[in-house]
């Protein structure tokens, strides 16, 4: 994959869609609606492009039968997956558990390309606060560098 | 091997010789990959649409 995208969550009680996660070329470069991807059923999300993209698409109904006959293509599927989720996995954990200071140098420190690359307005709706405090704790982040 | 290379991308391809998948496989595969050009804000997938595909 080049490029970039968002995942944003729909619900019909929300007035919009809420980003909850990215991938990027450079970061988590796999990428699927989970929800749907597994269970066959309409997915509740949405992977828009936040720049031009290039995207390969392995089709499910095209993997399926030839994980049977080869299990090495099997493992390189469940390798993939396991590790895309539990990057997911990890991400979640620490927007659940951290402040939003210390998600952001988390993101700083961690994930530089998604400072760089994602608009603010999906970076503050992933981390659950108004763009209004995500300039504030971007102008900390850059008084602190600049100390 | 010269013309699987030459559709599934060598990132890819790659990672799933490392797992010493076949070439029969491999080419089997060719046929099923799809590249896409995907626009600046607009949708590889869209609410309420089946997710078939795994993407990279």
């Amino acid at each position: 994959m080049s490029g970039g995208f968002v995942c944003r969550y729909y619900d019909e009680r929300l007035p919009e869609g809420k980003t909850i996660y990215f991938y990027l070329d450079e970061l988590h470069p796999f990428m699927a609606c989970v929800d749907s991807f597994f269970t066959r059923t309409p997915t509740k999300c949405e992977l828009q492009a936040i720049r031009d993209a290039e995207v390969v698409s392995l089709r499910m109904d095209a993997l399926t039968p030839l994980m049977e006959t080869d299990a090495n293509l099997f493992r390189f599927f469940h390798s993939v997956v396991l590790r895309a989720l539990l990057e997911e996995h990890e991400f979640r954990l620490k927007l659940i558990a951290f402040t939003s200071y210390r998600l952001y140098d988390h993101l700083i420190q961690h994930f530089p390309a998604i400072i760089r690359e994602v608009p603010s307005r999906y970076i503050a709706e992933f981390m659950g606060i108004t763009p209004e405090w995500l300039t504030k704790l971007k102008s900390r982040a850059n008084k602190m560098i600049d100390s | 091997m010269k013309e699987i290379d030459s559709e599934i991308p060598k990132a890819l391809l790659e990672m799933m010789l490392a797992f010493e998948v076949t070439s029969q496989t491999l080419a089997a595969l060719r046929d099923s990959i799809s590249t896409s050009f995907i626009k600046n804000k607009t949708s590889l997938i869209l609410p309420n649409e089946i997710c078939h595909s795994f993407t990279l």
